[in-house]
């Protein structure tokens, strides 16, 4: 059906003038179930689908895109699509993938998953709320108590011979339980993940959650001052995340990243190595080939503190007279292209979380970070952010802390880290799936009070 | 957008297994994006959304089902597949649709659809070029632009048949300036619930000259101190302190479960006596604005805080059966894949009496917020923070050296007691807010207003 009205909107296009065209069709099932006081109280089931339409006109890219496909809609694209290549500026060479290269298979997607019966999942749920409370009686309730299974399938069909299809699922448990105690309120968050239901940890999620959330209470801030920190793996991962931007080849060119002309030099400590992997098995972010239909290939974007590669999809690499990375990205159908990574990591170094506390005199441990879209600045790399975790005194974790920010410079933090962890964990509160072990930095600025 | 009687049937096929409610939303929109990076068009996106929500209610219950494909015997599938999610008890429904007058009060003088793209990448062009001819060391300006027309048609089992048609505009320029390898950003945007009539109001040259003006000071900036301290917000996007600090937390989404610090206070003194605050969907043109709500109530002034005093929630109907409250006309959603929610509107610190000038110079040692950026909150801890985009220091009474790298944290709770002056030079802003019914645009707005003591999160000891 999708491919017959494809060829047809090809078929209008050539007429059109268009010297090149791709189709991206992306299509999304989605089940959520929220629990709460034993009831589903919210239920979600959906499906829909969009496509993606570029082309090239007298050597310009335009996009357009639909949610409909009718007749009146495949008119809207061709019109859009022409309008938008025709403001056009930017000189850049565009050009669309020809399907050359080798496409290593991934094979992570489990047709049992959607088979599994909804009712199990909400008794997963009913569950995992009445465990949650029986857990610790300063467990007072669930502020959030969810299950989501999203399948995917994206097909990119274009007139130069690319035509490659892919399918992948997942579902997703977690809950937040909101603990009180001597009228001081946290909340802490537990989450399992995978493609089969009958994986997921309730009793991960339960000791997660129950230990972020009582593990705080009774937080307070600290004096302001100037001390050694060690960010915990997952909260490493979500503050790198935030500033992969710098990577891409697209902000390198426009002068907007800082890493311009730093290829071959030393960026991080020599202890860092940052990888992507977009064949890992079982880890989120795998496919074979990215938004443009090119490839993906493993790499190390750092490698012993020295910056190898950045980020490139088809029209950065050309701009720059190489080959695509395979890092082309679209946030939807609704998207142009960009660049990201796919599953992406810090190598973990030797050192065991407690010896790394262990050689502390004074120092905070941090396990969160808050307002990561707000606090930092990728361009000049200085953050300021509110965060949570624990002091260290004499080697060992005291008392929880909270109300306290912690500022630095992005690269230079990544110049003074001191120890890398043993325990690299990936996490998908990052804006990539990113994962990264714990990490010491031998000094912050801590303000407090 | 679909004919009543097939809405009906709809309706009916929701509640054929049972529910006491059910609501259609249908959403046809279309989006106009255009980036332009030094002086050059580099991307263009057109498109067009559209899809239909289905929701059903039993009890404190719900089910949410949306689909892109709108053919009748489709619909009718999706209806009474949620029906049968929801597991209650068939109701012998009827319906009769009451058409509420359209009383449209945000007109649009000139649909963006009709402007040709050349003259919205000349208004690009004004932007940038008063940005980048601003100070030699800008080396970098990026403008973006986006207009959107959004049709929906809300019906539900209560015989409520509403269409609205909702149309913004933006435009925005960062601005990046560069010495000695250092780079600063600095961005400022206008957003509208106008149609593209705003440009014969706004002059875009000023919005790129206060982008690359913010850029170059930051150049000069040295790093905030870290403590805390009295701080003086200004007015416009300044607000984002009162939509983080108190606004999240009076929304239904987080009162009606009790995960809000604020939950439950109705009436008590929640905030200085100087403190009113509004959240008001009916500001005309206002970047929040709808005739309608998402779920077919119409939008209204709701005052939340009078004089210190907690007066309203934003309620939703889902979370208002939880509450045992009416709707307040707040539930909002990015489209037609998201469940609606009470949100916030347009929501406003009003005027007080203060003058500015008296502020600063009621100040020993602190800082003088000029431009926020974004920031969040937890509501159930009431912990939120938020970055400040172009800050500096008073001392003695004056405002001096520009700071850089200050986000302000604290708790709702605690700073809404410690505002101690509000001044009269209100002016509204506008942003983008992200929860659980998706992103959506918020606008948000306040006079200058001096905190006595919030802890500022920078590098340099004090």
């Amino acid at each position: 059906m999708i491919r017959s009205q494809i060829h047809s909107l090809f078929e209008k296009g050539r007429i059109k003038g268009f010297t090149s065209q791709e189709v991206y069709y992306q299509e999304s099932k989605k089940l959520a179930i929220s629990v709460f006081n034993g009831q589903v109280d919210k239920f979600t089931l959906s499906e829909d689908g969009g496509m993606s339409y570029r082309v090239i006109y007298h050597g310009k890219m335009g996009y357009a895109y639909s949610e409909r496909f009718d007749d009146e809609a495949i008119e809207m694209l061709l019109d859009e699509a022409f309008g938008n290549a025709e403001v056009i500026e930017s000189e850049d060479e565009v050009f669309l993938h020809d399907g050359s290269g080798t496409y290593t298979k991934i094979d992570d997607f489990n047709p049992e998953l959607s088979k599994q019966p909804i009712d199990d999942k909400i008794k997963f749920l009913v569950d995992l709320e009445s465990e949650l409370k029986a857990h610790d009686s300063r467990i007072k309730r669930l502020s959030y108590n969810n299950y989501v299974e999203v399948e995917s399938s994206r097909l990119i069909i274009n007139t130069e011979g690319l035509d490659v299809e892919d399918k992948s699922n997942y579902c997703l448990a977690y809950a937040m339980p909101v603990v009180q105690s001597n009228g001081d309120t946290r909340t802490g968050l537990g989450y399992d993940i995978g493609n089969d239901f009958y994986t997921l940890s309730s009793s991960k999620i339960i000791m997660d959650a129950a230990k972020e959330s009582l593990g705080m209470l009774g937080a307070e801030p600290i004096t302001s001052k100037t001390c050694p920190v060690v960010v915990k793996n997952e909260a490493f991962a979500q503050l790198f995340s935030a500033y992969m931007g710098i990577f891409s080849a697209d902000r390198v060119q426009k002068d907007i990243s800082t890493l311009k002309g730093k290829i071959g030099q030393i960026i991080a400590s020599e202890m860092i190595t940052l990888v992507e992997d977009p064949h890992m098995s079982g880890a989120m972010a795998s496919s074979s080939f990215d938004s443009e239909g090119v490839p993906t290939a493993s790499k190390r974007i750092i490698e012993k503190g020295v910056l190898k590669t950045y980020l490139y999809n088809l029209k950065t690499a050309r701009k720059d007279g190489i080959e695509s990375t395979g890092n082309a990205s679209k946030g939807s159908y609704k998207g142009t292209i960009g660049t990201a990574p796919s599953n992406i990591y810090i190598e973990p170094g030797k050192v065991s979380f407690d010896e790394m506390i262990g050689i502390i005199d004074e120092g905070v441990f941090i396990t969160g970070f808050q307002g990561l879209h707000a606090g930092i600045d990728s361009i000049s790399g200085d953050f300021s952010l509110q965060c949570h975790g624990f002091e260290v005194k004499n080697g060992k974790l005291g008392k929880p802390v909270s109300q306290i920010t912690v500022s630095g410079n992005f690269f230079e933090m990544l110049k003074a880290i001191d120890a890398i962890g043993d325990d690299l964990v990936f996490s998908i509160m990052a804006s990539d799936f990113m994962g990264a072990p714990s990490m010491s930095i031998n000094k912050m600025a801590i303000s407090g009070i | 957008m679909l004919e009543q009687q097939l809405v009906r049937e709809v309706l009916l096929a929701a509640l054929s297994k049972g529910g006491d409610y059910a609501e259609i939303y249908v959403e046809d929109r279309f989006n106009t994006s255009i980036e332009m990076i030094k002086g050059k068009v580099e991307k263009t996106l057109s498109g067009r959304d559209y899809g239909v929500g289905i929701r059903i209610f039993n009890g404190l219950n719900s089910v949410y089902t949306y689909t892109n494909n709108s053919n009748p015997f489709n619909l009718m599938d999706v209806a009474k597949k949620a029906s049968i999610a929801l597991k209650g008890i068939p109701l012998n429904a009827k319906i009769d649709f009451v058409m509420d007058s359209v009383n449209i009060r945000h007109t649009v003088k000139r649909d963006p659809k009709s402007v040709s793209k050349n003259l919205k990448v000349d208004l690009m062009r004004k932007g940038f070029e008063a940005a980048y001819g601003y100070d030699s060391r800008v080396n970098q300006v990026v403008v973006n632009y986006i207009d959107y027309t959004q049709n929906v048609l809300i019906a539900n089992s209560e015989g409520k048949f509403v269409e609205d048609e909702r149309t913004r505009t933006r435009y925005t320029v960062s601005a990046v300036a560069e010495k000695n390898g250092g780079m600063q950003t600095g961005s400022i945007g206008k957003g509208s619930g106008k149609g593209f009539e705003l440009y014969d109001e706004i002059d875009v040259a000023h919005i790129g000259r206060e982008a690359a003006r913010i850029a170059c000071t930051m150049l000069e900036a040295r790093p905030a101190p870290s403590g805390k301290f009295p701080v003086v917000i200004d007015n416009k996007f300044g607000g984002v302190i009162f939509h983080e600090a108190c606004g999240h937390g009076l929304e239904a989404t987080s009162v009606a479960k009790g995960n809000s610090v604020f939950a439950g206070k109705l009436g008590q003194k929640i905030a200085s006596d100087i403190v009113t605050a509004v959240d008001d969907g009916t500001v005309v043109n206002g970047w929040g604005s709808a005739n309608f709500d998402d779920e077919g109530s119409p939008t209204r002034r709701n005052v939340l805080i009078e004089n210190g005093v907690l007066k309203s929630y934003m309620i939703d109907k889902l979370n208002g059966r939880r509450m045992n409250m009416p709707s307040t006309g707040s539930a909002r959603r990015q489209s037609y894949k998201f469940a609606p929610t009470s949100r916030m509107t347009n929501t406003y610190i009003l005027n007080g009496s203060s003058k500015f000038e008296d502020m600063i110079q009621s100040v020993e040692k602190g800082l003088y917020a000029k431009y926020l950026g974004g920031g969040s909150v937890n509501t159930a801890t009431g912990e939120f923070n938020f970055a400040v985009q172009e800050g500096y220091m008073i001392e003695n009474g004056k405002i001096t050296a520009p700071v850089k790298g200050a986000t302000l944290i604290g708790t709702g709770v605690d700073i809404l007691n410690r505002i101690e002056m509000v001044s009269d030079n209100f002016e509204s802003g506008e942003g983008m807010c992200g929860s659980i019914s998706g992103s959506i645009p918020a606008g948000l707005g306040q006079p200058a207003i001096k905190v006595s003591e919030i802890t500022v999160g920078g590098r340099e000891e004090a």
